[in-house]
């Protein structure tokens, strides 16, 4: 059984959080859950800020509305208003380079879709739940090579994307996900370049 | 491990505090974990069916296949 450290313990359940949200609106259980969380009121970090407007937010969505949020952010009438893959961020067209060096990049590690599924890897909630398991599986990968996942896939795109999702005109729940999410993104970055000092110096595979 | 490495996985785990802390209120509210059980424990059959039409199935987590790791 792997001991995981708490901050890791942190960020592969973000991670994980962030993936089941960006996948789909959040379900009355998980929406329950949202509207529970209490960051510790001596706190006064932009992540802890970032929790109790998730945590406000949750408290005003009915999973009803929720549906409706979701669906005219990411799906829409022909697209949403924001468009969650890397490849439309980093060439702004679906299905190109970044999605083939991230299949790459996928088999390096060992992680492989599994048949049937027909959705891009490059989507924000497969990249969040790829770092979560990155993290957390029972052998979990390096810091080395989360860093240089988190380099080549997230880094270059995610920050803005979650800024375009808080200014999102149908964004509720979801301007306070984006929120978090970009502090997230910021906290990553940061601490990838503590503990890896030629951090952004990454070479592609 | 050289005391350079061993200073910076100190700087990192100071930096990252908050980040535990804050992943400990994650896990206890169960909002995590909603994740790990969708993409772990239901058959795929069911997943799919969970969220009809713009996804083929619910989660993409269940794209990738712990097991090889």
């Amino acid at each position: 059984m792997n001991a995981l450290a708490d901050e890791d313990r942190g960020r592969g359940d973000l991670y994980a959080l962030l993936g089941n949200l960006l996948a789909g609106p959040p379900d009355p259980e998980l929406l329950e859950a949202l509207r529970g969380i209490t960051p510790a009121p001596d706190d006064d970090s932009e992540l802890s800020a970032a929790w109790q407007m998730l945590a406000l937010a949750a408290s005003r969505s009915e999973p009803s509305e929720l549906a409706d949020e979701y669906q005219q952010l990411f799906i829409g009438l022909g697209r949403g208003e924001v468009v969650p893959y890397a490849s439309w961020y980093l060439t702004g067209f679906l299905m190109e380079m970044p999605l083939a060096l991230l299949r790459g990049d996928l088999r390096a590690l060992g992680i492989e879709r599994q048949q049937g599924v027909c959705e891009p890897e490059d989507h924000a909630a497969a990249l969040c739940d790829t770092m979560a398991l990155l993290i957390t599986a029972e052998q979990p990968a390096t810091l080395e090579q989360q860093q240089n996942f988190f380099a080549r896939h997230m880094e270059p795109w995610m920050a803005r994307f979650f800024r375009d999702l808080q200014q999102a005109t149908s964004a509720r729940l979801y301007r306070a996900v984006g929120y978090l999410g970009e502090r997230f993104m910021d906290i990553e970055s940061q601490a990838f370049r503590i503990s890896t000092p030629a951090a952004g110096a990454v070479k592609p595979s | 491990m050289n005391e350079d490495l061993r200073d910076r996985k100190a700087d990192r785990r100071s930096f990252l505090k908050g980040l535990a802390a804050a992943g400990g209120l994650v896990a206890a509210s169960g909002a995590s974990q909603a994740a790990a059980t969708t993409a772990e424990t239901l058959p795929r059959a069911e997943q799919a069916g969970r969220r009809p039409g713009y996804r083929v199935t619910p989660h993409v987590a269940k794209y990738y296949d712990k097991a090889r790791f």
